[in-house]
């Protein structure tokens, strides 16, 4: 009864939403997040790395500045990728990158627009554990709603559907 | 509406190469290798650690692949110089590197890969293969940045080989494709295993 009710309140707010909130396709790698806004296109390119102080727990840098910090951190300071083999392996590293890159997206739009939808590429062959993160991790980074797409498939996607 | 009709996509990523034919918005068989660009820059380290007697960082290992990494022969030879500290004497030296060199390190992933796509090929339905021989293997993700990595997979498997416009970006475009004809292409969408709708 609960699951039917919550179905159809999400397709109302799904048709009322869906025009008006941006949404957002997201291929979180190993290496580099690109990120897609419908409507505009690639806005975000960025490598998939996160600086750390270890003593504040504060995040130093994100992206293309954290990237150029690899390797030359001195002992507090911990430059890492939260994405090992395409998949997460640090859960609070990769959803402060990722609330990052969609408040990016966000911000610029005005306050009242709902949180984005956010559909992101996962490798084929990820255990439903790994897809679980995932999604977990786009939720609590601001998006109202979490899907997947194998990344192959999005890959071809020019190719099948022209 | 998709197209019917098989694609085989090899998407070389950082972390990842996946390799996977699909039809009709689904995918039929697919392999995710643990080989991708990363794991070529540890080849790279590792050559010139053991040719060289040298030690070069992650980033050093990227530039050189990036610059002169090939999966074949060039035409001209390509060399470049790079820095990093000699494991005997433990002071900085420099010393120029070829693509043959960096060919040879690229070598081990490179056979890994061409294996998989060779697998897939033989666990592929021949209907499907036959689209797959029409149409060619879609080569994406920035491990196709590889000088003639197209050249080398079609010689291995006999299969033409194209590589799609700007490779680094085709995952994210395909989910802007998606998002933008969502009405169309919910399908393609991947499902978990509890009641969460479709978008």
């Amino acid at each position: 009864m609960m699951d039917s009710i919550k179905k159809v309140s999400r397709k109302i707010t799904g048709a009322l939403f869906g025009s008006i909130s941006k949404d957002i396709g997201i291929d979180l790698g190993t290496a580099n997040t690109l990120v897609y806004v419908r409507g505009r296109g690639i806005v975000i390119n960025e490598p998939s790395v996160v600086a750390i102080n270890k003593r504040t727990g504060q995040v130093l840098a994100i992206g293309t500045e954290a990237k150029k910090m690899v390797g030359k951190t001195p002992g507090h300071i911990v430059a890492s990728r939260p994405l090992v083999d395409g998949v997460i392996s640090d859960f609070e590293v990769t959803q402060q990158m990722l609330r990052y890159f969609i408040e990016k997206v966000h911000k610029e739009s005005f306050s009242f627009i709902p949180r984005p939808r956010v559909l992101v590429g996962i490798p084929c062959g990820v255990t439903e554990v790994e897809k679980r993160a995932v999604i977990d991790a786009v939720i609590m980074a601001g998006a109202r709603e979490a899907y997947l797409i194998d990344e192959p498939m999005a890959a071809a996607m020019e190719r099948v559907y022209p | 509406m998709i197209q019917a009709g098989g694609n085989m996509i090899v998407d070389i990523g950082g972390g990842t190469s996946e390799i996977a034919v699909i039809s009709l918005g689904g995918v039929v068989v697919a392999r995710s290798l643990r080989i991708a660009g990363d794991e070529m820059n540890e080849d790279i380290i590792r050559f010139v650690r053991d040719e060289f007697n040298m030690l070069i960082g992650e980033r050093t290992a990227e530039n050189i692949k990036i610059a002169i990494g090939s999966a074949t022969p060039l035409k001209a030879t390509m060399e470049m110089p790079i820095r990093g500290r000699d494991l005997v004497t433990g002071v900085p030296k420099e010393i120029i590197i070829n693509d043959e060199n960096v060919r040879e390190a690229l070598s081990r992933s490179i056979r890994i890969i061409v294996n998989t796509i060779r697998t897939i090929v033989e666990e592929t339905p021949p209907e499907l293969l036959s689209d797959i021989m029409q149409k060619g293997i879609i080569l994406a993700g920035g491990g196709s940045l590889i000088r003639n990595l197209d050249v080398f997979i079609a010689d291995e498997t006999e299969i033409p080989v194209c590589t799609i416009e700007d490779p680094l970006t085709a995952v994210v475009r395909g989910t802007g494709i998606v998002l933008e004809n969502i009405e169309d292409l919910r399908e393609v969408l991947v499902e978990m295993e509890d009641d969460r709708p479709l978008l």
